[in-house]
């Protein structure tokens, strides 16, 4: 069956994304609590969340929906009394909850049923203790709104009999209403009920007064009857004074609220203990990120036209060297660069997102693999407030998902192996993000038993990666790259934390194709440290123009180690591969013009190389000239051209040349291949 | 037509009360917490408010007393959830003109603005 809710199709994307933010909130922040249990203005935080959801699902008609978050409102109410104690299970609870929800969010797209059961939840919360739903009416009696007043003046006494709504969530704020009104109107002499007992809130069905006033009795009905939720208003004139002798003579004293009760108020309200310095306005319009690509495209488009500009500039400055005109042009080519420059600024950081929308998501996931596992963990996040592009952002997720899970699995031991080794039972695990030199650099990081090289190796062969011969020959460092070889894994069982037959290598292969880099770091017994390097953004990439005649070919910067010019009789040979010794180690050398198959390359004197890292392997490209650094604005080979080896895009010139972008991870690949590792 | 200032920290509430409003010819002005409302109030001067109560930087209860200090006569309706007894009836007291619980119909809303406005 189809479900229906209160919600139009552009209303659906802002419903989405609010829900999901609350529901980071929880899923978040439960987990801190379990830690900082006495924060109160965390709980003030989740309460809000919860409260939040209830609200708008709510107004979508999300029953479901709202019976879950009220209970979990309930619950977290409860902690804040100190009724609710906050406990694993506990946390597991709300956690449980959180998920149902997300199920629940989710029905609201699918617009069928899922398979939450919300009452056996919501069961659950009730059964945690007794609060439910017997809030305390504890009095919020505040200064009275007034003191009965001594002797009647003129006017006659009027009696008001008020009748409430049964329905109405707060029936005493009703009588607060009423009774402020007649206040406006004249003399209270008596009512019932009293102030003091309207101020505890509790439920009032029935108001009575009588008071003196000049006012006529239609007048004080039609202004009651304004009032919302009344049902009958009736106003009626009193003959005499007589009854005033017969008020119960209320001491006038003004009873100060007790401290608990003033704790619910700000409660409710929402309040966080510490006043929030934060109130300035900053005025926000929400977009969608088709607009925002658009508009990047845009730019792409600009840059690629002030680099065109600026060689045509170029020209006609040589050509007509101290003409006014010209001088004119190259002023204003020079003001639309710099403007274009901060226009691609401008543009880039309205995509950046910190990475923290990344980060988020483990806390929760470490937990629920640290309990499964019986592994003890400690997960310390850095950097969370670094910004990313979003296209990379969400391209990081899984990929840091993978070495997290990977470090829980593989890196981290058991507490008692922990104990033994004389570590710490928990383990920590970092993940930790910094920018540097126009990249990212993240981490993933664990102090747990390290990378064992020898198993790696005899895996490797067993697997028949390499030979025995090699794995006697390989160095340390090579040895561990080999645990981003496809088809590895040291796991002797496969377990469904990361073994799901994605390897390291598809995490390496995600990260190169950001244009980014992975290389690991590990001690033995102390723990492993992979470290990821990425560009900022992946529209627009700072390159190494380099020419192989004919063509001219950009390697992405962020592969790019160092340049190198070497004379023909530093090359040698392994393998029938040629290398060169570089800092006494061997690297491989690539001629691109053999690569893509282009006319050999002179053996002139010198030779020009330009040193790049693909993971941790290094290798030398050989090239005829170095024609210097460009940021080019990358453009799909799209698909009737399809892949093509050790190219990754093209791009297009400033003199509308359109060159090729190289993939450095896929020429390394056939480098390893030939070169034997 | 009658200005409308709608605070409330959920996005989806203002949207769709501002749509409700429009759609009826008012004119509409949004804040997302209650410091943020004061400000628009002093510079826009809506004719009514719509004040939520439960909102982080300064709450609905705060705000309301701030804007009652402003201009004594300025008409705020609370928009209260069940378990919120208390804090309505002190909004009341603290000079709220009217109240109306989440989630709320159409009508509900709008009557309590028409009869402010009258």
């Amino acid at each position: 069956m189809e479900l229906v809710f209160d919600l139009d199709q552009d209303e659906m994307p802002i419903f989405l994304a609010e829900t999901d933010e609350q529901l980071q909130v929880l899923d978040e922040g439960l987990i801190r609590l379990e830690q900082e249990s006495e924060d109160i203005d965390l709980v003030q935080a989740l309460f809000r969340a919860a409260h939040t959801l209830k609200g708008t699902s709510g107004m979508i008609g999300h029953k479901r929906m709202v019976t879950l978050t009220h209970a979990l409102e309930n619950a977290l109410d409860g902690v804040r009394k100190r009724e609710v104690e906050i406990s694993t299970a506990f946390v597991d609870l709300c956690l449980e909850a959180v998920d149902a929800l997300r199920l629940l969010r989710e029905e609201v797209v699918q617009r069928r049923a899922s398979s939450v059961n919300v009452e056996a939840l919501a069961e659950r919360f009730s059964s945690l203790s007794t609060f439910q739903e017997d809030k305390e009416q504890i009095a919020v009696s505040m200064p009275k709104v007034q003191e009965q007043a001594a002797p009647a003046e003129s006017g006659c006494s009027i009696h008001v009999e008020v009748f409430i709504a049964q329905d109405s969530i707060a029936s005493a704020a009703r009588a607060m209403q009423v009774l402020m009104t007649l206040q406006g109107f004249g003399e209270i002499v008596r009512m019932e009920p009293s102030q003091e007992e309207i101020e505890t809130a509790k439920p009032v069905q029935r108001f009575e007064a009588q008071i003196k006033t000049q006012a006529s009795i239609e007048e004080i009905r039609k202004e009651i009857g304004a009032i919302s939720e009344i049902e009958k208003v009736v106003v009626e004139a009193l003959d005499g004074g007589e009854k005033t002798a017969s008020v119960p003579s209320e001491a006038p004293t003004t009873i100060q609220p007790p401290a608990e009760a003033v704790r619910n108020l700000e409660w409710e309200l929402g309040r966080t203990t510490q006043p929030q310095a934060k109130t300035a306005a900053e005025k926000t319009v929400r977009t969608s990120v088709e607009r925002l690509d658009k508009l990047m495209n845009l730019v792409g488009e600009l840059i690629t036209d002030r680099n065109r500009l600026y060689q045509v500039r170029g020209s006609f400055e040589a050509r007509f060297r101290g003409d006014a005109q010209v001088d004119n042009l190259s002023e204003t080519v020079a003001h639309i660069g710099r403007i274009t420059d901060q226009l691609q600024k401008e543009v880039m950081s309205i995509r950046m997102l910190p990475v923290s929308n990344v980060f988020h998501k483990f806390p929760r996931m470490v937990r629920d693999l640290s309990n499964k596992f019986g592994k003890k963990l400690e997960l310390v996040i850095e950097g969370e407030e670094t910004e990313l592009d979003r296209s990379v952002i969400e391209e990081l997720q899984d990929p840091l998902i993978h070495l997290v899970r990977n470090s829980i699995d593989h890196g981290v031991e058991t507490p008692e192996v922990r104990l033994q080794n004389g570590k710490p039972e928990t383990a920590r695990i970092l993940m930790s993000a910094q920018h540097e030199q126009g990249r990212i650099l993240l981490t993933v990081e664990d102090d747990g038993r390290g990378i064992d090289v020898e198993r790696v190796k005899a895996a490797a062969v067993q697997k028949g990666l390499i030979t025995e011969a090699e794995a006697a020959s390989m160095g340390t460092s090579e040895a561990i790259n080999l645990i981003f070889m496809s088809g590895f894994s040291t796991a002797k069982v496969v377990s469904d934390i990361s073994g799901r037959g994605v390897g390291l290598d598809i995490v390496r292969n995600n990260i190169q194709r950001l244009n980014g880099n992975i290389s690991v770091e590990t001690w033995p017994g102390r723990g492993t440290r992979f470290q990821i390097t990425l560009p900022l953004t992946l529209a627009i990439v700072p390159t190494l123009l380099v020419k192989v005649e004919p063509c001219i070919f950009a390697v992405p910067l962020v592969t790019v180690l160092e340049t190198l010019r070497i004379t023909q009789k530093d090359i040698r040979s392994v393998n029938n591969f040629p290398v060169i010794v570089l800092r006494e180690k061997v690297l491989p050398l690539l001629y691109l013009s053999k690569a893509f198959g282009l006319p050999n390359q002179d053996a002139s004197a010198y030779q020009h190389i330009v040193v790049v890292a693909s993971g941790s392997t290094q290798m030398g490209l050989v090239v005829d000239t170095l024609l210097g650094q460009e940021e080019v604005v990358v453009k799909s080979l799209g698909p009737l051209v399809g892949e093509v080896y050790g190219i990754s895009s093209a791009a297009i010139l400033g003199d509308g040349q359109v060159i090729l972008i190289l993939d450095v991870q896929d020429l390394s690949r056939h480098v390893g291949a030939h070169y034997g590792r | 037509m009658a200005k409308i200032l709608i605070v409330d920290d959920a996005e989806f509430l203002r949207m769709r009360i501002s749509k409700m409003l429009i759609g009826d010819g008012y004119e509409v002005i949004e804040a997302e917490n209650g410091a943020l409302a004061v400000e628009a109030y002093k510079t826009q001067k809506p004719d009514v408010v719509l004040m939520d109560i439960t909102m982080p930087e300064m709450d609905g209860l705060t705000a309301l007393k701030e804007i009652r200090a402003i201009d004594p006569k300025a008409r705020v309706v609370m928009l209260t959830a069940l378990g919120q007894e208390s804090v309505v009836l002190e909004a009341i007291k603290s000079g709220a003109r009217d109240f109306v619980v989440k989630p709320f119909e159409r009508e509900r809303v709008l009557s309590a603005i028409t009869k402010l406005l009258a």
